[in-house]
Protein backbone atom coordinates (compact mmCIF):
# COMPACT_ATOMS: atom_id res chain seq x y z
CA UNK A 1 0.00 0.00 0.00
CA UNK A 2 1.61 3.33 -1.00
CA UNK A 3 2.19 5.83 1.79
CA UNK A 4 1.93 8.71 -0.65
CA UNK A 5 4.84 10.63 0.80
CA UNK A 6 5.38 13.83 -1.21
CA UNK A 7 8.15 13.87 -3.81
CA UNK A 8 9.58 17.30 -4.48
CA UNK A 9 11.09 17.73 -7.93
CA UNK A 10 14.47 19.38 -7.45
CA UNK A 11 16.02 21.94 -9.83
CA UNK A 12 18.65 19.29 -10.73
CA UNK A 13 16.04 16.98 -12.26
CA UNK A 14 14.32 19.93 -13.88
CA UNK A 15 17.60 21.01 -15.47
CA UNK A 16 18.17 17.46 -16.70
CA UNK A 17 14.77 17.51 -18.39
CA UNK A 18 15.22 21.03 -19.77
CA UNK A 19 18.63 20.18 -21.23
CA UNK A 20 17.10 17.31 -23.20
CA UNK A 21 14.15 19.44 -24.28
CA UNK A 22 16.57 22.14 -25.46
CA UNK A 23 18.15 19.87 -28.09
CA UNK A 24 17.49 21.51 -31.48
CA UNK A 25 15.23 19.77 -33.99
CA UNK A 26 17.13 17.02 -35.78
CA UNK A 27 19.98 17.20 -33.27
CA UNK A 28 22.06 14.12 -32.49
CA UNK A 29 22.42 12.71 -28.97
CA UNK A 30 25.26 10.46 -27.85
CA UNK A 31 24.13 8.34 -24.89
CA UNK A 32 26.72 6.09 -23.26
CA UNK A 33 25.11 3.49 -21.02
CA UNK A 34 27.92 2.35 -18.74
CA UNK A 35 25.66 0.82 -16.14
CA UNK A 36 26.36 -2.58 -14.71
CA UNK A 37 23.71 -5.15 -13.91
CA UNK A 38 24.04 -4.16 -10.24
CA UNK A 39 23.17 -0.49 -10.80
CA UNK A 40 20.18 -1.37 -12.96
CA UNK A 41 17.96 -1.84 -9.88
CA UNK A 42 18.82 1.73 -8.89
CA UNK A 43 18.96 3.50 -12.24
CA UNK A 44 17.19 1.19 -14.69
CA UNK A 45 13.82 2.83 -14.24
CA UNK A 46 15.31 6.27 -14.96
CA UNK A 47 17.14 4.90 -17.99
CA UNK A 48 13.85 3.51 -19.37
CA UNK A 49 12.09 6.86 -18.80
CA UNK A 50 15.01 8.63 -20.49
CA UNK A 51 14.85 6.37 -23.57
CA UNK A 52 11.09 6.95 -23.77
CA UNK A 53 11.69 10.69 -23.59
CA UNK A 54 14.45 10.61 -26.23
CA UNK A 55 12.51 8.36 -28.62
CA UNK A 56 9.37 10.50 -28.26
CA UNK A 57 11.48 13.55 -29.18
CA UNK A 58 12.87 11.59 -32.12
CA UNK A 59 9.28 11.03 -33.24
CA UNK A 60 8.22 14.65 -32.74
CA UNK A 61 11.35 16.60 -33.68
CA UNK A 62 13.56 14.22 -35.59
CA UNK A 63 16.25 13.74 -32.94
CA UNK A 64 18.93 11.20 -33.89
CA UNK A 65 20.08 8.87 -31.14
CA UNK A 66 23.42 7.11 -30.85
CA UNK A 67 23.77 4.53 -28.07
CA UNK A 68 27.09 3.07 -26.97
CA UNK A 69 28.83 1.38 -24.04
CA UNK A 70 32.48 1.90 -23.17
CA UNK A 71 33.04 0.43 -19.70
CA UNK A 72 31.77 -3.10 -19.03
CA UNK A 73 29.71 -4.98 -21.63
CA UNK A 74 26.64 -4.95 -19.37
CA UNK A 75 25.43 -1.59 -20.66
CA UNK A 76 25.08 -2.85 -24.22
CA UNK A 77 22.81 -5.70 -23.16
CA UNK A 78 20.77 -3.37 -20.94
CA UNK A 79 20.33 -0.84 -23.75
CA UNK A 80 19.34 -3.52 -26.24
CA UNK A 81 16.89 -5.09 -23.78
CA UNK A 82 15.33 -1.72 -22.95
CA UNK A 83 14.78 -0.92 -26.61
CA UNK A 84 13.41 -4.39 -27.41
CA UNK A 85 11.23 -4.82 -24.32
CA UNK A 86 10.15 -1.28 -23.45
CA UNK A 87 10.62 1.12 -26.34
CA UNK A 88 9.48 -0.94 -29.35
CA UNK A 89 6.45 -2.58 -27.62
CA UNK A 90 5.54 0.82 -26.08
CA UNK A 91 5.13 2.33 -29.55
CA UNK A 92 8.03 4.76 -29.13
CA UNK A 93 9.63 3.65 -32.40
CA UNK A 94 6.46 4.13 -34.47
CA UNK A 95 7.48 6.05 -37.57
CA UNK A 96 11.16 5.61 -36.74
CA UNK A 97 13.63 3.27 -38.34
CA UNK A 98 16.82 1.70 -37.00
CA UNK A 99 19.80 3.20 -38.78
CA UNK A 100 17.93 6.36 -39.72
CA UNK A 101 16.71 7.57 -36.33
CA UNK A 102 18.73 5.55 -33.85
CA UNK A 103 21.87 3.44 -33.84
CA UNK A 104 23.30 1.05 -31.27
CA UNK A 105 27.08 1.02 -31.51
CA UNK A 106 27.38 -1.67 -28.86
CA UNK A 107 30.33 -2.24 -26.56
CA UNK A 108 33.43 -0.27 -27.45
CA UNK A 109 36.01 -1.63 -24.97
CA UNK A 110 38.53 0.84 -23.62
CA UNK A 111 36.32 3.08 -21.52
CA UNK A 112 38.10 6.45 -21.35
CA UNK A 113 39.96 5.87 -24.61
CA UNK A 114 36.66 4.99 -26.29
CA UNK A 115 34.96 8.01 -24.72
CA UNK A 116 37.61 10.17 -26.35
CA UNK A 117 37.25 8.33 -29.65
CA UNK A 118 33.49 8.83 -29.68
CA UNK A 119 33.91 12.62 -29.68
CA UNK A 120 36.95 12.83 -31.95
CA UNK A 121 36.41 10.17 -34.63
CA UNK A 122 33.53 7.73 -34.23
CA UNK A 123 34.59 5.65 -37.23
CA UNK A 124 38.02 5.00 -35.79
CA UNK A 125 36.62 3.07 -32.83
CA UNK A 126 33.26 1.84 -34.11
CA UNK A 127 33.63 0.38 -37.56
CA UNK A 128 30.43 -1.60 -37.16
CA UNK A 129 27.32 -1.28 -35.03
CA UNK A 130 26.12 -3.70 -32.34
CA UNK A 131 24.71 -6.04 -35.01
CA UNK A 132 27.85 -6.08 -37.16
CA UNK A 133 26.63 -3.69 -39.87
CA UNK A 134 29.50 -1.54 -41.18
CA UNK A 135 29.03 2.00 -39.92
CA UNK A 136 29.41 3.45 -43.45
CA UNK A 137 26.32 1.49 -44.48
CA UNK A 138 24.20 3.12 -41.75
CA UNK A 139 22.46 6.21 -43.23
CA UNK A 140 22.22 8.14 -39.94
CA UNK A 141 25.95 7.81 -39.23
CA UNK A 142 26.96 9.45 -42.53
CA UNK A 143 26.61 12.86 -40.90
CA UNK A 144 27.90 11.93 -37.48
CA UNK A 145 31.68 11.84 -37.21
CA UNK A 146 32.68 13.69 -34.08
CA UNK A 147 31.48 15.99 -31.31
CA UNK A 148 30.79 18.82 -33.76
CA UNK A 149 27.92 16.73 -35.15
CA UNK A 150 26.40 16.08 -31.73
CA UNK A 151 24.01 18.26 -29.74
CA UNK A 152 24.15 16.47 -26.41
CA UNK A 153 26.51 14.11 -24.59
CA UNK A 154 25.15 11.88 -21.86
CA UNK A 155 26.06 8.87 -19.79
CA UNK A 156 24.73 6.67 -17.05
CA UNK A 157 26.48 4.61 -14.40
CA UNK A 158 28.80 4.88 -11.42
CA UNK A 159 31.48 7.29 -12.54
CA UNK A 160 31.84 10.98 -13.36
CA UNK A 161 35.51 11.94 -13.66
CA UNK A 162 36.25 9.76 -16.70
CA UNK A 163 33.47 11.43 -18.69
CA UNK A 164 34.33 14.90 -17.39
CA UNK A 165 37.96 14.46 -18.39
CA UNK A 166 37.05 13.59 -21.99
CA UNK A 167 33.85 15.51 -22.61
CA UNK A 168 34.23 18.92 -20.98
CA UNK A 169 35.55 21.91 -22.86
CA UNK A 170 33.99 20.67 -26.10
CA UNK A 171 31.21 23.24 -26.08
CA UNK A 172 28.40 20.70 -25.79
CA UNK A 173 26.06 20.08 -22.86
CA UNK A 174 26.84 16.98 -20.81
CA UNK A 175 24.28 15.20 -18.62
CA UNK A 176 24.70 12.24 -16.28
CA UNK A 177 22.29 9.65 -14.90
CA UNK A 178 24.31 8.90 -11.83
CA UNK A 179 24.26 6.33 -9.04
CA UNK A 180 23.75 8.00 -5.66
CA UNK A 181 26.99 6.30 -4.59
CA UNK A 182 29.09 8.75 -6.57
CA UNK A 183 26.96 11.89 -6.58
CA UNK A 184 29.50 13.58 -4.29
CA UNK A 185 32.08 13.15 -7.08
CA UNK A 186 29.82 15.08 -9.46
CA UNK A 187 29.63 18.13 -7.22
CA UNK A 188 32.80 19.91 -8.43
CA UNK A 189 31.77 19.36 -12.05
CA UNK A 190 28.23 20.66 -11.61
CA UNK A 191 29.19 23.53 -9.29
CA UNK A 192 31.63 24.85 -11.88
CA UNK A 193 29.17 24.44 -14.74
CA UNK A 194 31.16 21.77 -16.55
CA UNK A 195 28.43 19.15 -16.01
CA UNK A 196 25.12 20.57 -17.22
CA UNK A 197 22.78 18.39 -15.15
CA UNK A 198 22.53 15.04 -13.41
CA UNK A 199 19.96 12.77 -11.82
CA UNK A 200 20.74 11.74 -8.26
CA UNK A 201 20.24 7.97 -8.10
CA UNK A 202 16.83 6.39 -7.70
CA UNK A 203 15.44 9.57 -6.16
CA UNK A 204 16.50 11.57 -9.24
CA UNK A 205 14.98 8.90 -11.47
CA UNK A 206 11.66 9.21 -9.61
CA UNK A 207 11.73 12.99 -10.04
CA UNK A 208 12.48 12.61 -13.75
CA UNK A 209 9.65 10.09 -14.07
CA UNK A 210 7.34 12.63 -12.45
CA UNK A 211 8.39 15.36 -14.92
CA UNK A 212 8.15 13.21 -18.03
CA UNK A 213 5.08 11.28 -16.90
CA UNK A 214 6.80 7.96 -17.70
CA UNK A 215 6.33 6.56 -14.21
CA UNK A 216 8.10 3.34 -13.34
CA UNK A 217 9.75 1.44 -10.54
CA UNK A 218 11.69 4.45 -9.15
CA UNK A 219 8.43 6.22 -8.28
CA UNK A 220 7.10 3.05 -6.64
CA UNK A 221 10.31 2.63 -4.64
CA UNK A 222 10.27 6.11 -3.12
CA UNK A 223 8.13 5.20 -0.07
CA UNK A 224 10.47 2.31 0.72
CA UNK A 225 13.47 4.62 0.18
CA UNK A 226 12.08 7.23 2.57
CA UNK A 227 11.37 4.65 5.27
CA UNK A 228 14.81 3.07 4.80
CA UNK A 229 16.41 6.51 5.18
CA UNK A 230 14.51 7.12 8.43
CA UNK A 231 15.85 3.76 9.63
CA UNK A 232 19.35 4.74 8.45
CA UNK A 233 19.17 8.02 10.37
CA UNK A 234 17.95 6.20 13.50
CA UNK A 235 20.80 3.67 13.18
CA UNK A 236 23.25 6.58 13.10
CA UNK A 237 21.58 8.72 15.75
CA UNK A 238 20.63 6.20 18.45
CA UNK A 239 24.08 4.58 18.96
CA UNK A 240 25.80 7.98 18.70
CA UNK A 241 23.46 9.49 21.31
CA UNK A 242 23.89 6.48 23.61
CA UNK A 243 27.67 6.74 23.19
CA UNK A 244 27.61 10.46 24.05
CA UNK A 245 25.37 9.85 27.09
CA UNK A 246 27.70 7.09 28.25
CA UNK A 247 30.70 9.35 27.70
CA UNK A 248 29.18 12.25 29.67
CA UNK A 249 27.84 10.10 32.54
CA UNK A 250 31.14 8.21 32.64
CA UNK A 251 33.07 11.46 33.02
CA UNK A 252 30.68 12.70 35.69
CA UNK A 253 31.01 9.52 37.73
CA UNK A 254 34.80 9.62 37.27
CA UNK A 255 34.85 13.21 38.57
CA UNK A 256 32.61 12.11 41.49
CA UNK A 257 35.05 9.32 42.34
CA UNK A 258 37.92 11.80 42.37
CA UNK A 259 36.04 14.02 44.79
CA UNK B 1 1.37 -17.01 -16.47
CA UNK B 2 3.47 -19.58 -18.34
CA UNK B 3 5.48 -22.39 -16.76
CA UNK B 4 8.61 -20.53 -17.74
CA UNK B 5 7.52 -17.40 -15.80
CA UNK B 6 6.78 -19.54 -12.74
CA UNK B 7 10.20 -21.16 -13.02
CA UNK B 8 11.90 -17.74 -13.49
CA UNK B 9 10.07 -16.24 -10.48
CA UNK B 10 11.07 -19.16 -8.29
CA UNK B 11 14.66 -19.26 -9.53
CA UNK B 12 15.25 -15.51 -9.14
CA UNK B 13 13.71 -15.45 -5.65
CA UNK B 14 15.71 -18.52 -4.61
CA UNK B 15 18.98 -16.96 -5.84
CA UNK B 16 18.25 -13.69 -3.98
CA UNK B 17 17.41 -15.56 -0.76
CA UNK B 18 20.55 -17.69 -1.11
CA UNK B 19 22.70 -14.58 -1.61
CA UNK B 20 21.11 -12.73 1.28
CA UNK B 21 21.45 -15.77 3.54
CA UNK B 22 24.93 -14.40 4.31
CA UNK B 23 23.20 -11.85 6.57
CA UNK B 24 22.12 -14.82 8.74
CA UNK B 25 25.33 -16.83 8.38
CA UNK B 26 27.64 -18.22 5.74
CA UNK B 27 26.25 -21.43 4.31
CA UNK B 28 26.54 -23.82 1.37
CA UNK B 29 23.58 -22.00 -0.22
CA UNK B 30 25.48 -18.70 -0.16
CA UNK B 31 28.66 -20.27 -1.52
CA UNK B 32 26.68 -21.94 -4.31
CA UNK B 33 25.06 -18.70 -5.42
CA UNK B 34 28.41 -16.92 -5.16
CA UNK B 35 29.92 -19.41 -7.62
CA UNK B 36 26.87 -19.24 -9.89
CA UNK B 37 27.08 -15.42 -9.97
CA UNK B 38 30.79 -15.41 -10.75
CA UNK B 39 30.49 -18.18 -13.33
CA UNK B 40 27.56 -16.53 -15.06
CA UNK B 41 29.30 -13.17 -15.13
CA UNK B 42 32.51 -14.57 -16.59
CA UNK B 43 30.51 -16.60 -19.10
CA UNK B 44 28.68 -13.47 -20.13
CA UNK B 45 31.91 -11.48 -20.41
CA UNK B 46 33.46 -14.22 -22.55
CA UNK B 47 30.45 -14.13 -24.87
CA UNK B 48 30.45 -10.32 -24.97
CA UNK B 49 34.17 -10.25 -25.67
CA UNK B 50 33.97 -12.79 -28.50
CA UNK B 51 30.90 -11.08 -29.96
CA UNK B 52 32.66 -7.70 -29.91
CA UNK B 53 35.78 -9.23 -31.42
CA UNK B 54 33.66 -10.69 -34.22
CA UNK B 55 31.54 -7.60 -34.99
CA UNK B 56 34.14 -4.90 -34.37
CA UNK B 57 37.32 -6.56 -35.61
CA UNK B 58 36.84 -9.72 -37.67
CA UNK B 59 33.97 -8.45 -39.90
CA UNK B 60 35.69 -5.15 -40.87
CA UNK B 61 39.06 -6.88 -41.12
CA UNK B 62 37.91 -9.42 -43.69
CA UNK B 63 35.67 -6.98 -45.57
CA UNK B 64 37.96 -4.01 -46.19
CA UNK B 65 41.38 -4.81 -44.64
CA UNK B 66 41.92 -1.31 -43.20
CA UNK B 67 45.64 -0.91 -42.51
CA UNK B 68 45.20 0.69 -39.07
CA UNK B 69 42.97 -2.17 -37.93
CA UNK B 70 45.47 -4.72 -39.27
CA UNK B 71 48.27 -3.08 -37.21
CA UNK B 72 46.13 -2.86 -34.06
CA UNK B 73 45.00 -6.49 -34.45
CA UNK B 74 48.61 -7.61 -34.93
CA UNK B 75 49.60 -5.78 -31.72
CA UNK B 76 46.64 -7.39 -29.96
CA UNK B 77 47.73 -10.87 -31.10
CA UNK B 78 51.19 -10.19 -29.62
CA UNK B 79 49.53 -10.10 -26.20
CA UNK B 80 48.84 -13.85 -26.53
CA UNK B 81 52.54 -14.69 -26.66
CA UNK B 82 52.41 -14.56 -22.85
CA UNK B 83 50.83 -18.00 -22.99
CA UNK B 84 54.20 -19.47 -24.10
CA UNK B 85 56.82 -18.43 -21.50
CA UNK B 86 59.81 -18.87 -23.85
CA UNK B 87 58.53 -16.37 -26.43
CA UNK B 88 56.55 -14.04 -24.23
CA UNK B 89 58.71 -10.94 -24.76
CA UNK B 90 56.63 -9.53 -27.71
CA UNK B 91 53.65 -9.25 -25.35
CA UNK B 92 55.49 -6.34 -23.72
CA UNK B 93 55.02 -4.36 -26.94
CA UNK B 94 51.26 -4.84 -26.75
CA UNK B 95 51.18 -3.95 -23.04
CA UNK B 96 53.36 -0.87 -23.65
CA UNK B 97 51.08 0.38 -26.44
CA UNK B 98 47.96 -0.24 -24.36
CA UNK B 99 49.37 1.42 -21.24
CA UNK B 100 50.89 4.30 -23.20
CA UNK B 101 47.71 5.16 -25.10
CA UNK B 102 45.52 4.81 -21.99
CA UNK B 103 47.85 6.99 -19.92
CA UNK B 104 48.08 9.62 -22.67
CA UNK B 105 44.30 9.86 -23.00
CA UNK B 106 43.71 9.91 -19.23
CA UNK B 107 46.48 12.39 -18.42
CA UNK B 108 45.53 14.76 -21.25
CA UNK B 109 41.93 14.67 -20.06
CA UNK B 110 42.95 15.09 -16.42
CA UNK B 111 45.15 18.13 -17.07
CA UNK B 112 42.57 19.96 -19.14
CA UNK B 113 39.37 18.70 -17.47
CA UNK B 114 40.24 18.22 -13.84
CA UNK B 115 42.96 20.81 -13.31
CA UNK B 116 42.84 23.70 -15.79
CA UNK B 117 39.08 23.83 -16.31
CA UNK B 118 38.25 23.42 -12.63
CA UNK B 119 40.75 26.11 -11.62
CA UNK B 120 39.58 28.55 -14.29
CA UNK B 121 35.97 27.85 -13.36
CA UNK B 122 36.68 28.55 -9.71
CA UNK B 123 36.02 32.23 -10.27
CA UNK B 124 36.81 35.32 -8.27
CA UNK B 125 37.15 35.56 -4.50
CA UNK B 126 36.02 39.18 -4.48
CA UNK B 127 33.10 39.22 -6.93
CA UNK B 128 29.60 40.60 -6.28
CA UNK B 129 28.19 37.14 -5.37
CA UNK B 130 29.14 36.59 -1.72
CA UNK B 131 28.07 32.92 -1.70
CA UNK B 132 30.24 32.18 -4.75
CA UNK B 133 33.17 34.03 -3.15
CA UNK B 134 32.80 32.01 0.04
CA UNK B 135 32.61 28.73 -1.92
CA UNK B 136 35.77 29.61 -3.84
CA UNK B 137 37.62 30.46 -0.64
CA UNK B 138 36.46 27.25 1.09
CA UNK B 139 37.46 25.19 -2.00
CA UNK B 140 40.92 26.75 -2.01
CA UNK B 141 41.41 26.29 1.75
CA UNK B 142 40.15 22.67 1.56
CA UNK B 143 42.47 21.84 -1.33
CA UNK B 144 45.49 23.47 0.30
CA UNK B 145 45.02 21.94 3.76
CA UNK B 146 44.17 18.48 2.39
CA UNK B 147 47.28 18.44 0.22
CA UNK B 148 49.32 19.44 3.29
CA UNK B 149 47.80 16.52 5.24
CA UNK B 150 49.41 14.19 2.70
CA UNK B 151 52.81 15.82 3.04
CA UNK B 152 54.97 13.10 4.55
CA UNK B 153 58.37 14.67 3.98
CA UNK B 154 57.95 16.79 7.11
CA UNK B 155 56.67 15.78 10.51
CA UNK B 156 53.27 17.31 11.31
CA UNK B 157 54.56 19.57 14.08
CA UNK B 158 54.35 23.33 14.69
CA UNK B 159 52.32 25.26 12.08
CA UNK B 160 51.88 22.17 9.92
CA UNK B 161 49.94 20.34 12.66
CA UNK B 162 46.84 22.60 12.88
CA UNK B 163 46.78 23.19 9.12
CA UNK B 164 46.90 19.49 8.25
CA UNK B 165 44.30 18.92 10.98
CA UNK B 166 41.93 21.27 9.12
CA UNK B 167 42.59 19.24 5.96
CA UNK B 168 41.66 16.11 7.87
CA UNK B 169 38.33 17.67 8.93
CA UNK B 170 37.57 18.61 5.31
CA UNK B 171 38.23 15.01 4.29
CA UNK B 172 35.98 13.75 7.10
CA UNK B 173 33.16 15.96 5.80
CA UNK B 174 33.79 14.76 2.24
CA UNK B 175 33.91 11.07 3.13
CA UNK B 176 30.83 11.48 5.34
CA UNK B 177 28.88 12.89 2.40
CA UNK B 178 30.10 10.04 0.19
CA UNK B 179 29.09 7.47 2.82
CA UNK B 180 25.64 9.05 3.07
CA UNK B 181 25.02 8.79 -0.65
CA UNK B 182 26.56 5.31 -0.63
CA UNK B 183 23.98 4.23 1.95
CA UNK B 184 21.23 5.75 -0.20
CA UNK B 185 22.41 3.85 -3.28
CA UNK B 186 22.78 0.55 -1.45
CA UNK B 187 19.29 0.91 -0.02
CA UNK B 188 18.09 1.23 -3.63
CA UNK B 189 19.86 -2.02 -4.55
CA UNK B 190 18.01 -3.89 -1.79
CA UNK B 191 14.67 -2.22 -2.48
CA UNK B 192 15.00 -3.22 -6.12
CA UNK B 193 15.17 -6.91 -5.18
CA UNK B 194 12.49 -7.02 -2.48
CA UNK B 195 9.47 -7.02 -4.87
CA UNK B 196 10.77 -10.30 -6.30
CA UNK B 197 10.53 -11.84 -2.82
CA UNK B 198 7.10 -10.56 -1.82
CA UNK B 199 5.14 -10.80 -5.08
CA UNK B 200 4.35 -13.61 -7.52
CA UNK B 201 5.75 -17.05 -6.84
CA UNK B 202 8.76 -15.50 -5.12
CA UNK B 203 6.73 -15.14 -1.92
CA UNK B 204 6.63 -18.94 -1.50
CA UNK B 205 10.42 -19.03 -1.63
CA UNK B 206 10.51 -16.35 1.09
CA UNK B 207 8.15 -18.41 3.28
CA UNK B 208 10.35 -21.50 2.85
CA UNK B 209 13.45 -19.40 3.67
CA UNK B 210 11.86 -18.05 6.87
CA UNK B 211 10.88 -21.59 7.94
CA UNK B 212 14.40 -22.93 7.22
CA UNK B 213 16.00 -20.13 9.27
CA UNK B 214 13.51 -20.64 12.13
CA UNK B 215 14.19 -24.40 12.22
CA UNK B 216 17.95 -23.76 12.11
CA UNK B 217 17.67 -21.30 15.00
CA UNK B 218 15.70 -23.80 17.08
CA UNK B 219 18.13 -26.63 16.32
CA UNK B 220 21.09 -24.43 17.19
CA UNK B 221 19.47 -23.46 20.46
CA UNK B 222 18.79 -27.11 21.31
CA UNK B 223 22.35 -28.10 20.40
CA UNK B 224 23.75 -25.33 22.58
CA UNK B 225 21.56 -26.46 25.47
CA UNK B 226 22.65 -30.09 25.09
CA UNK B 227 26.28 -29.02 24.92
CA UNK B 228 25.87 -27.03 28.11
CA UNK B 229 24.26 -30.02 29.86
CA UNK B 230 27.07 -32.38 28.74
CA UNK B 231 29.67 -29.91 29.91
CA UNK B 232 28.20 -30.21 33.39
CA UNK B 233 28.18 -27.67 36.23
Amino acid sequence: MPLGLPLKVTPLAQNFYKTIEAIPDGGAVLWVNDQGFATWVELGSGEIALYKHLFSLAQKRGLRLVFATTSSADGTVLTDRTIREEIIPGGFTKGLKYGENWVQLGWLPGWETSLRGLVTDVRAIARTDYFGTPIDQIPMMKNINSVKDLSLLGNSGYYVDEYGRQWTGLGKPWIDLLSATTVAMAKPWIEKGLLTAYLNGQRGCAEYEAITGYRGFATAAMDAQSLAHVLGILILLVPSTLYLVKLVTGRKSANGDKK
Amino acid sequence: MTEFTVFTDLLVAALIVMAWSLVYRESAAYRLVEHIALGTFFGFMLYAGLNTLYTKTIIPLFETWPIDLVIVTAIGILMWTRVVPKVQWPSRIAIAVLAGVSMAVAVTGAVSGQIIQLITAMGSWTGPNLKANLESIISAVATFTTVLFFTYTREHKGVLFPISRIGRYFMMIGFGAIMGTFLMANVSFSIGQIPKLVTGYGRYVSIVAVIVIAVDLLLNKRRAKEKAQHAGP
